[in-house]
């Protein structure tokens, strides 16, 4: 690591996401945090993930209402900090799970 | 000795072939150390597993056909980013370099960890989301063992009837391409996603057939009615003669349908009905000309709105709209505006703190309380309709007033287009879709302000009968011809007749050849479908007398006792 990408930026937020960091939603945070040129992980208890991993994302089992800690470093660390704290605090359920009228 | 099997009809269509009985035994694993030298091999054996995988959920996403709901693709779409995800394929190739262990033996050890993670979750909602990852392990899996014949199920691309626990969506693509004729399913309901699928794809299915594996031999030839929701084996002579006839009868009729094309849609005793097509995607456009519909009865714009991170501004919209004015080339076409809720907007969901969506913000009630929402389609339609024969619906209303404010809104967007000196149209008809009890009950009021009505039969008996459709345990009290639903039906074209409004139906019930006769001996007149279904009701249609429907379909409306009431459909049939 070169020392422009040392310094760690840090958010704490709570996960809107109804039914909590299922595999929908862990896909659209991974690629939103792919898109950034920075270094992203994201903390739920003792478990840490790679943001831009569905698989590690998945694996971490946060549910509704759990405190997250958001880790960025890189070039666009606050930028991407920023979208990623958006991303998880609407709840990003995925449209059509619901029966749509008039199907 | 014949042997009969009861299911549940999942999708129609007589198949008599030879069965498949798929038992799906775990694959087995075995650990093999390796010399130095293969090590890197064995890495790219890994990649071209992964590749292939992803590849073959690429190429089964291509299969599915329109019309299918969006989540069977979404949940493919998840499927393909984790076996693209990059930490999953460290952890893969690390195991194998580590360990000098065959690639197989490293996606085993992979799988036991997340697993273990995913036992550890107190969520179970989360914790049940395991299934994903097994079904991901166990597509590379295969790719892995039998890289020549990856089919979930074998099948050597003979046609079979497929008998099985409960297949994926996914999957019953691919047995389909590997010679899948019909299909048997243990578990699963009519309404889950493979049969849903399996209606798309024209393959006959039959589920919740309990035990099937165990009664039925592989190789022996069965029967599957997938209308009935029953298979035969074991089946004397006389009853596959039956069957065979009854086959043949099946691919004549579908002959005979494609005859109908050029037909005009009329009754006997000359009565004209209009029959539209209800359409969301490009291919749906296609399928609409191909099945020779007079125009588009609905078409959904929901699809515009997702998968986007903001909102799609009017020129997109603009743009859309358009397409489906120049594919329908000079026919007339029914946009609905959007018809969602909250949630299922780019951004949306910090909005949405309903706790029943069914009954909260959605539909025009949304639009109507968020003009930015609103406005961009308004006047995306005031300016296509210069284009073509447009004509717009509202979802979800409850009030003449929705239209009244709707209204307004649309004059407020001419003045602005006037002033910003763009072509609008100054008559654009405006009707509403009547598919919650309340709109029925009061029709004459949205009658009185609207052009047309169209009745949206999936959300009325779903909202009439406290039923959710995709709810198995109800099923049995799901009944599109309950004569509550009958009633409001009934009430809505009396009051369309009683204001000269035009009266259309676009749910499923106005695609069902089993309720054409009644639905026109209650007096409608025009019918929105899945374009699949248009000649099939149009057959219904030209052998439809509805002088002598009328009286029918009005007993039926008071007729509460079900033997009675199976009569009476019986002889609406006949009629």
């Amino acid at each position: 690591m070169n020392s422009r990408a040392s310094k760690w930026h840090e958010r704490r937020i709570r996960l809107a996401a109804e039914r909590g960091l299922h595999v929908r939603p862990a896909q659209r945070l991974a690629e939103l945090a792919a898109g950034f040129d920075a270094e992203l992980r994201i903390a739920y208890g003792t478990r840490e993930a790679d943001a831009a991993s569905i698989m590690d994302l998945m694996t971490l089992g946060a549910p509704h209402g759990s405190r997250l800690t958001l880790r960025a470093r890189g070039p666009e660390a606050e930028a991407a900090l920023d979208a990623l704290q958006e991303l998880l605090l609407s709840d990003t359920e995925p449209a059509g799970d619901e029966p749509a009228a008039d199907r | 000795m014949s042997l009969l099997l009861t299911g549940k009809p999942a999708a129609r269509g007589v198949v008599i072939g030879p069965a498949r009985i798929v038992h799906g035994a775990p694959l087995e694993v075995l650990e093999y150390v390796l010399p130095e030298r293969f090590i890197e091999d064995e890495v790219r054996r890994l990649r071209r597993a992964l590749a292939a995988a992803r590849r073959e959920l690429a190429r089964v996403k291509q299969c599915i056909p329109p019309g299918t709901p969006t989540d069977v693709a979404h949940f493919l779409e998840s499927h393909i980013a984790m076996l693209r995800d990059r930490s999953f394929t460290r952890a893969l190739t690390g195991l194998i370099r580590e360990r000098g262990c065959n690639a197989e033996w490293a996606l085993k050890l992979h799988h036991d960890s997340l697993l273990a993670a995913f036992e550890r979750m107190e969520d179970e909602y989360l914790r049940s989301r395991q299934e994903d990852i097994t079904q991901v392990v166990q597509r590379v899996l295969r790719h892995l063992l039998d890289a020549a014949h990856p089919a979930p199920a074998g099948g050597d691309g003979k046609p079979a009837i497929y008998v099985i626990a409960e297949p994926s969506p996914a999957d019953l693509v691919l047995m389909h391409e590997h010679g899948l004729v019909a299909l048997v399913s243990e578990s699963g309901s009519p309404q889950s996603h493979t049969s849903i699928l399996a209606r798309s794809l024209g393959v006959a299915a039959v589920t919740g057939v309990t035990n099937a594996r165990q009664l039925l031999r592989d190789a022996e030839t069965l029967v599957v009615d997938g209308a009935a929701g029953v298979v035969h084996a074991d089946m004397a002579f006389a009853g596959l003669r039956y069957y065979r006839a009854r086959r043949r009868e099946e691919s004549r009729r579908g002959t005979a349908l494609r005859g109908l094309l050029r037909r005009r849609s009329r009754t006997r005793d000359d009565r004209r009905v209009r029959l539209l097509a209800n359409v969301e995607l490009a291919e749906d456009l296609k399928a609409m000309r191909y099945h020779g519909a007079e125009g588009v009865g609905l078409y959904r714009t929901e699809f515009l709105y997702l998968n986007r991170e903001t909102l799609p501004d009017e020129e997109s919209l603009l743009a859309a709209y358009l397409k489906v004015l120049h594919a329908a080339g000079g026919r007339p076409v029914t946009i609905r505006t959007l018809d969602a809720a909250p949630r299922q907007l780019p951004g949306g969901g910090t909005r949405d703190r309903a706790a029943n969506p069914a009954l909260g913000l959605r539909g025009v009630r949304l639009c109507l309380h968020d003009p930015a929402l609103f406005m961009p389609q308004l006047r995306a339609l005031l300016r296509a309709a210069v284009h073509g024969r447009l004509r717009v619906m509202l979802p979800m209303v409850t009030r003449g007033d929705d239209l009244v404010q709707t209204r307004q809104l649309l004059e407020q967007a001419r003045r602005a287009l006037r002033r910003e000196g763009l072509r609008y149209a100054r008559q654009l008809p405006l009707g509403a879709m009547i598919e919650v009890p309340a709109a029925a009950l009061a029709a004459h009021d949205i009658a009185r302000h609207a052009d047309f009505l169209s009745i949206g039969t999936n959300d009325l008996v779903q909202y009439t009968l406290a039923v959710d459709r995709a709810d198995e345990s109800v099923g049995r009290w799901h009944d599109a011809a309950h004569p509550a639903v009958l009633q409001l039906i009934q009430a809505t074209l009396n009051a369309g007749a009683g204001t000269g409004t035009a009266v259309a139906m676009c749910g499923e019930m106005a695609g069902d050849p089993r309720w054409t006769r009644l639905l026109l001996g209650l007096g409608l007149r025009e019918f929105s479908m899945r374009p699949a279904s248009l000649l099939e009701v149009k057959a219904e249609v030209l052998v439809a007398d509805t002088g002598r429907l009328a009286p029918l379909a009005r007993r039926l409306l008071r007729e509460t006792d079900p033997l009675k009431r199976q009569r009476l459909l019986e002889r609406l049939a006949e009629a």
